[in-house]
């Protein structure tokens, strides 16, 4: 009897360990990649709110799939496609809601702040003005440290079509950024 | 590699490791500085991308996913406790229902199977003389009794008729045994006025306190057998 009760229970023990190690690893994966997908969230978005939106329905569903994620070193690209797929579904929903034109919402106090930070106003800014088919290659590259051939994985595109659009990317920036200092540099003088 | 393709190359990935790359980097010191030019541009674009996350956006991410998961373990539990509640029920009302209903649902299916089953039971001609007292004093129970003597009687006895407590009674006819089944009234089984197979032939006479089924021979005149019951029997609150 009292053996029968043992075997009985023995599976939940079992049950809840799983769901122990799991919430453990849910959690690691939290704290180590939540700033990097809310960053990529961002400037695929352009909104903090939606950012931080689309942060959590990721990490919800990533949580209901994690036992689908068998490489840990995988995880962040799980988790990006994760969340490009919960972006389009939100156009999918709401594509009326939000005008692809909308002015991105850049929150910086320009008054107290240094000239490091101002730079880096200027820069976002020409980041969140380029395409969005340059610009989420690039975030990929230089926020997420892909590959190539990873980004090409990623947004399925060959990896010609990105190592272009990179180019074009850094190309305009660099452009549109010296043009800026031009101007700056005219006004100073 | 010529200086557009370098410049390509590298534009598209400032820290490509590749062999013609490290290469085309070595052999002059101008494309070295403009590598150094990209890799200082890109650490700017690098801190400029580094937008500030909400700070408390991991403990949210926990909170909510244990919530979340809280919620589906009750919605779970629920919902196997539904499960169980169903399934307990649906076996009750199963069982209740094998247990209780009968394998017949009609008189005429019925009374014949009992007919049959009994029909060797009883000899062919009266021997007993049962008083009208007697008789209805077996069908007290019943509470019906006759007002006279509806014919000669061989048999008469208590029987279960389908699970309820009824009257056998086995009467001398011109042919053959005529048969007499007094029961209450039931609602399981549905009543046909007449029935029959291939040896025998049935009618049935409803009243408002119970019911008679007369069973006999194909020859037999059931009409008549159930005209002269109608005129003896009587029944009683």
């Amino acid at each position: 009897m009292i053996e029968k009760i043992f075997r009985k229970k023995s599976p939940a023990v079992k049950v809840q360990s799983d769901m122990a190690s799991k919430q453990v690893r849910y959690e690691a994966l939290v704290k180590t990649l939540h700033g990097d997908l809310y960053r990529y969230a961002y400037w695929l978005v352009h909104d903090q709110h939606l950012a931080e939106d689309l942060v959590q329905e990721t990490f919800l569903r990533a949580w209901r799939a994690l036992d689908s994620l068998k490489d840990e070193k995988a995880a962040k690209s799980w988790l990006i496609t994760i969340l490009r797929r919960e972006n389009a579904r939100r156009f999918e929903r709401k594509r009326f809601e939000m005008s692809e034109f909308d002015e991105p919402a850049i929150v910086d106090h320009l008054s107290t702040s240094t000239e490091q930070q101002l730079e880096d106003h200027w820069i976002r800014e020409k980041i969140s003005q380029l395409p969005e088919e340059y610009r989420e290659p690039l975030v990929l590259q230089v926020l997420g440290g892909f590959s190539g051939e990873e980004i090409a994985g990623m947004l399925d595109l060959n990896k010609n079509t990105v190592m272009t659009r990179l180019f074009r990317a850094r190309n305009q920036l660099r452009e549109a950024i010296e043009k800026g200092n031009d101007i700056k540099e005219r006004y100073n003088g | 590699m010529d200086d557009l393709e370098f410049r390509r190359r590298l534009y598209a990935a400032p820290y490509d490791k590749q062999q013609d790359i490290q290469q085309a980097l070595n052999e002059d010191d101008k494309r070295k500085d403009f590598c150094e030019q990209l890799k200082n541009f890109d650490a700017k674009i690098a801190a400029a991308m580094q937008i500030d996350v909400p700070e408390n956006l991991a403990n949210q991410l926990i909170l909510r996913q244990s919530l979340n998961a809280h919620q589906v373990t009750k919605r779970k539990s629920r919902i196997h406790l539904s499960i169980a509640a169903s399934v307990a029920f649906v076996v009750g009302v199963t069982v209740t229902f094998l247990n209780s209903s009968p394998a017949f649902t009609s008189v005429a299916d019925y009374s014949l199977a009992h007919y049959h089953h009994e029909a060797t039971n009883f000899p062919k001609q009266a021997k007993a003389n049962f008083s009208l007292a007697s008789i209805n004093n077996e069908m007290t129970d019943l509470k019906v009794s006759f007002i006279e003597q509806v014919g000669k009687l061989i048999a008469i006895d208590g029987c279960f008729f389908d699970g309820m407590d009824s009257m056998h009674l086995v009467f001398e006819g011109e042919y053959d045994n005529v048969t007499v089944f007094i029961v209450p009234k039931s609602e399981h089984l549905s009543f046909t006025k007449n029935f029959s197979d291939d040896s025998v032939q049935g009618l049935t006479r409803q009243y408002p306190n119970g019911d008679v089924i007369i069973i006999g021979n194909k020859n037999e005149p059931l009409e008549l057998w159930r005209d002269k019951l109608d005129n003896t029997i009587e029944w009683s609150i």
